[in-house]
Formats: structure tokens, sequence, C-alpha cells
């Protein structure tokens, strides 16, 4: 017996199903697109986060190298995945990469050797790559991919050590 | 409806319907907010490749006295490119990657091409144009370059994005100047008897500077020089640029004495000295002394030359004192090569060859330095900004034998020998 709308109770077990496959479908599709937004969010958040890092780290290692005397090392045409500087207190700093818990991951690190004996320091994380190249003795050139696979982020520019003339060379 | 005890159907729509108006905004948002980083991307290249741009032509500016002219003459970076345009003059080379290694040559070593991973595909969307201009500097009106670096791309949404940096250098002349300090003359009444006084307090101030270089010289005979390598480059480094300065004193003080030594060399100044009745001591020491100055004037730039050229033979040095010591010894030479008699520069331009080559992939602006240098050889005798000064000491030189023998001529009896020239 077909029961008319307007005194029926509540819905049929059919519409149930047909009212929750099609809130399923529009839910599914409207958490597909979350989803997808988040995840690009994310990943652009991870980007912005690897680029932000490397700027702040990267700023305060520029700022390092700008007050150095001297380039030991590379010396000019010369591309090495380290660099040896003479600092502005005419000590010897290293900068070397050193591997990291992660795999494909380094991290740099500065030693600086001086009379009170040998200080290291790791500057910032997430480097997949970064090379020392010169074509001056007063300026380094750097060259540094951080971040791995498809969300990486690549910075090349030049440093010149303005605390070269008082090297007295 | 008061009967009914669920949600119909139309209700379950219109309650999606409002929560994805609800989702939708927090989506928008979230997509926008990856595409505003992705916008920041280009920007932030363009901030590390202004830098890196300034500081190349800072460095330009320091290293190659032809720096300028590269940027304006040789129009580097002033046509609007990609920087991925193979030829591009900017980051045309990146890394020493190929042999041989302790060369970064452009074209075989790596460049911003493919190869140079992720820096190739960010740096893809910039394009840049170096704009210079000469203006004059705030500091004692000297004359400087203001070069601005252009970065622009397009975004996301196709809108035109620019970033701009300058910066100012220094306009070098194409020589540096070999200072030549004046001496004040002492007072003369402007006869000749007043002219051979003053050619020889000149003389004698001469005589000193010259005394000065050979107590140098005899006291690092007696103790030697350092036994360590590199401090025996320093002295000898200090060595080299004590002996430049002493040949800039001499050859201020030959300027000065050049018209003297003009005035003794007319015809009438022999006769006009033998009136005058000056003791014969006196004139021997002018004689002595106006030789003293021109010699130790030409031996201190032979003993500058060789001093440097040592230093640049010495092994596993820092550049720069190798790149200080060619600097002096080109300066040196190409003086030297005025005002010695004979002016036979095919050493000279190939010794600037062999630097050029040197270095070419190491040092860029200096290896374009001295090629510059190499080019305008055979203009230096119109270009050279020493030029009075070369004048000057090829005048006193030719004057010199005539003025002494006028000077010997005034001797009554005594043969002191020493009116020989030079």
């Amino acid at each position: 017996m077909i029961v008319p709308y307007a005194h029926r109770a509540a819905i049929t077990l059919l519409e149930t199903i047909l009212g929750a496959a099609i809130f399923a479908m529009l839910l599914g599709a409207l958490l597909g697109l979350l989803s997808r937004g988040s995840s690009l969010g994310s990943r652009e958040m991870e980007i912005f986060g690897l680029q932000a890092d490397a700027q702040r780290a990267l700023i305060r290692f520029i700022n390092e190298l700008q007050e150095g005397m001297e380039l030991v090392a590379p010396q000019p045409g010369n591309t090495l995945p380290y660099a040896v500087i003479r600092d502005k207190l005419n000590r010897l700093a290293v900068y070397s990469l050193c591997r990291t818990e992660v795999p494909g991951e380094y991290a740099l690190k500065v030693d600086v050797g001086s009379p009170q004996g040998l200080r290291s320091e790791t500057l910032f994380r997430g480097v997949s790559r970064l090379t020392f190249s010169s074509l001056s003795d007063g300026a380094v050139r750097l060259h540094l991919i951080l971040g791995a696979g498809d969300r990486q982020h690549a910075f090349y520019t030049q440093i010149r050590m303005r605390n070269r003339s008082a090297a007295s060379l | 409806m008061s009967l009914r005890s669920g949600f119909s159907i139309t209700e379950l729509l219109v309650a999606a319907a409002v929560s994805a108006l609800g989702i939708l905004p927090v989506l928008v948002v979230l997509l926008s907010s990856g595409s505003s980083i992705r916008q920041t991307a280009p920007y932030q290249q363009a901030i590390f490749l202004s830098e890196y741009s300034l500081e190349e032509a800072r460095l330009g500016a320091v290293e190659d006295a032809h720096f300028v002219d590269r940027l304006v003459a040789e129009g580097y970076g002033a046509t609007r490119s990609p920087l991925i345009q193979p030829g591009h003059p900017f980051l045309d080379v990146l890394e020493d990657s190929v042999q041989p290694i302790g060369r970064m040559e452009v074209g075989s070593d790596l460049s911003l091409q493919p190869q140079a991973g992720p820096l190739f595909k960010q740096l893809q969307p910039l394009a840049l144009k170096i704009d210079t201009s000469i203006v004059t500097g705030a500091e004692a009106g000297l004359p400087e370059t203001r070069v601005v670096a252009q970065f622009d791309w397009r975004d996301l949404r196709g809108k035109s994005m620019v970033h701009t940096a300058a910066t100012l250098v220094m306009t070098w002349s194409p020589v540096k100047r070999i200072e030549t300090p004046a001496v004040p003359l002492p007072p003369g009444d402007g006869s000749k008897d007043q002219t051979f006084v003053q050619l020889t307090a000149i003389g004698e101030q001469g005589v000193m500077v010259v005394n000065q270089v050979n107590d140098e010289l005899a006291r690092i005979r007696k103790s030697g020089l350092p036994t360590g390598a590199y401090s025996k480059v320093l002295a000898l480094t200090d060595l080299a640029t004590f002996l430049e300065a002493r040949a800039a004193e001499l050859g201020g003080l030959v300027q000065q004495m050049r018209p003297l030594v003009e005035e003794l060399a007319t015809p009438g100044a022999g006769a006009y000295l033998r009136k005058a009745a000056i003791p014969v001591e006196k004139r021997k020491r002018a004689a002595f002394v106006a030789r003293s100055m021109i010699q130790g004037f030409l031996g201190c730039l032979t003993s500058a030359m060789s001093v440097n050229r040592e230093i640049a033979c010495e092994p596993n040095m820092p550049a720069s004192m190798y790149l200080n010591a060619h600097t002096r010894l080109l300066r040196i030479a190409k003086l030297d090569s005025f005002v010695r008699p004979w002016q036979d520069r095919s050493a000279l331009l190939a010794y600037l060859r062999s630097l050029e080559e040197a270095y070419r992939g190491r040092m860029p602006n200096v290896a374009h330095y001295f090629s510059a240098e190499a080019k305008s050889l055979p203009m230096l005798d119109t270009s050279y900004p020493l030029i009075r000064l070369v004048q000057d000491v090829r005048a006193f030189r030719q004057n010199l034998t005539t003025a002494l023998l006028n000077i010997r001529r005034i001797e009554s009896v005594g043969h002191d020998g020493g009116a020989g020239g030079l």
C-alpha cells in the first residue's frame, strides 16, 4: 500500500539510501577538493618553509662570509663542496656538509679553529647539494639546493669579502 | 510536517549545499595561499641575483680598471634578455665541472642550462637588463658609475613583475697614478747661479732618497729575507712598494729639476756660471746629485720590477699576492718603457698576453683587465696618464749632458771627471 507523501512519518529506506549516496558523492567530491587543496597548500607551505628557512640561514651564513678577510679555498677557477675562509678575527673557518639521519639530506656546518680550540656549529639542515666556486680571490659563489625530490629549491649568489683589504695582501 | 521523525531528501541536499558553501571559501583561501607562495619564488630569486649582480659590479670595479668600459662600451647585459638564453653574459659559468679542473671556462663548464637542475627551472621566468650611467660622486666629485640591474618576470596571472637594484662603483682611470709629490723650491732670484743653487738643493733631496734606498737594500742584504715562503713574499711586497714609492718621489724631483737643467744647458749658461765663480767642490756636488737623481729613479724602477717578478715566481701563494705583483709590475714596466731611450714594447705585450691567459677562467675581471691593457698598448703613447712625467724625464735626460758640460767648463784647472752624461 502506498502511503500518501503528506501522511508519511519518515522517509523510506530507498530514499534514505539514495539520499545517502548522493550526499556521499557530494561529500566525496568536496573532500577530494579539500584534501587536494590542503595537500597543495601543505606542499606550498613546505616549499615556503624551505624558502624562509633558507633565507634566514643564508642571510646569517652570507653575513659571516661577508665579514671574511680572505678566501683560502676554493682557489679562483675551482669548485669545491667546502670553503675555507679567514674570518675577521684571523681564524680559519671551514664550511662543509655533513650527513644527517635523513638519507640524501645534509647539514651545513662550520668549524672554526682558534687558539681556544675548535668550535663546530650547524648552520642549517635540509641541504641536498652545495658547492662553493670562485672567480676572484675576494668573493665566493654559492650554488645551494635545499629540499629533495620535486620539492627542491635552488639558489645561486655571490658573496664578496668586505674585509679583504684588511688581509694586507 | 509535524508527524515526521527524520529529514527529507530536500533537507539533506540543502544541508549539503550549505556545507559546500562553507567549505568552498576555505578551499579558495588554501589554493590562493599556495599560488601566492609560488608567486614569491621568482621574486626571491630576483633578490638573490640582484645581490649577485651588484657584488659582481663592485668586484669588477676593484679588479678591472676597464670594467666600466666593459659595461658601457661592450654593452654587457645592456639588452634585456632571458637569463637562460644561451650566451647570456650573466651567469655564463656556474661551476668548474669538467676538465681542465681549476678553470671555469665559458662554454664547457656548467652554465645556466637544463644540466643546472632546479636552478635552471627556477630562473627560467627571469629576464635581466643592466643599465649604466656615469654620475659625479659625492666624494671629491670623482666620477662614479651607477649600475642598475633590473630583473623582470611574469607572475601566474601573467602580470609583469619587476625587481630593480642599484649600486655606485668607482670609475677608475685606465692606469693607477704613481704619485709624484711636489717639493717646495728654495727661493731664487731667477739668475743662473741661483738656478745652480736650486738644482743642488733639489738634488740633495734626491740623494737623500737614493741613500734611503741603498740603506734599505744593504739592510736586506745583511739580514737576509725571512726563510718562510709566505713571510718572504710579504717582505718582498713591502720592498716592491717601497721601491715604487721612492721611484715616484725621485720622479717628482726630476720633474722639478727639469727647467733648471734646461736652463743650465743653454749656450750662455757656461759663460755665466764662469763669472759666478762657484767653487769647484760645489760644482762637483751639483753634477753628482743631478746624475744620482736620474740614476736613482731608473734604478728604483728596475729594482721594483725585479722584486715584483720574484714575487710572481714564488709558488703556492694566495692569488691576491700574484695579482698585486702583476699589477705593480705592469704599472712600472709601462713607465719604464717610456723613460728608457729604447722603446720596445713587444716584451710588455707578450707579458700582458701571458697574464691574460694565466687569469682566463680563474679571475675573468683580471683577465679582461690585462686583455684590455694589451689591446690599448699600441695607443699608449697618446693615452698614458703620466705623459707629463715622461716628457719631463726625457727632457731632463736630453739636457743633462749639456748642463753637466757647462758646469764642468767653468772649472778653472781641475778635472773632476764628474761631467759624464747619461
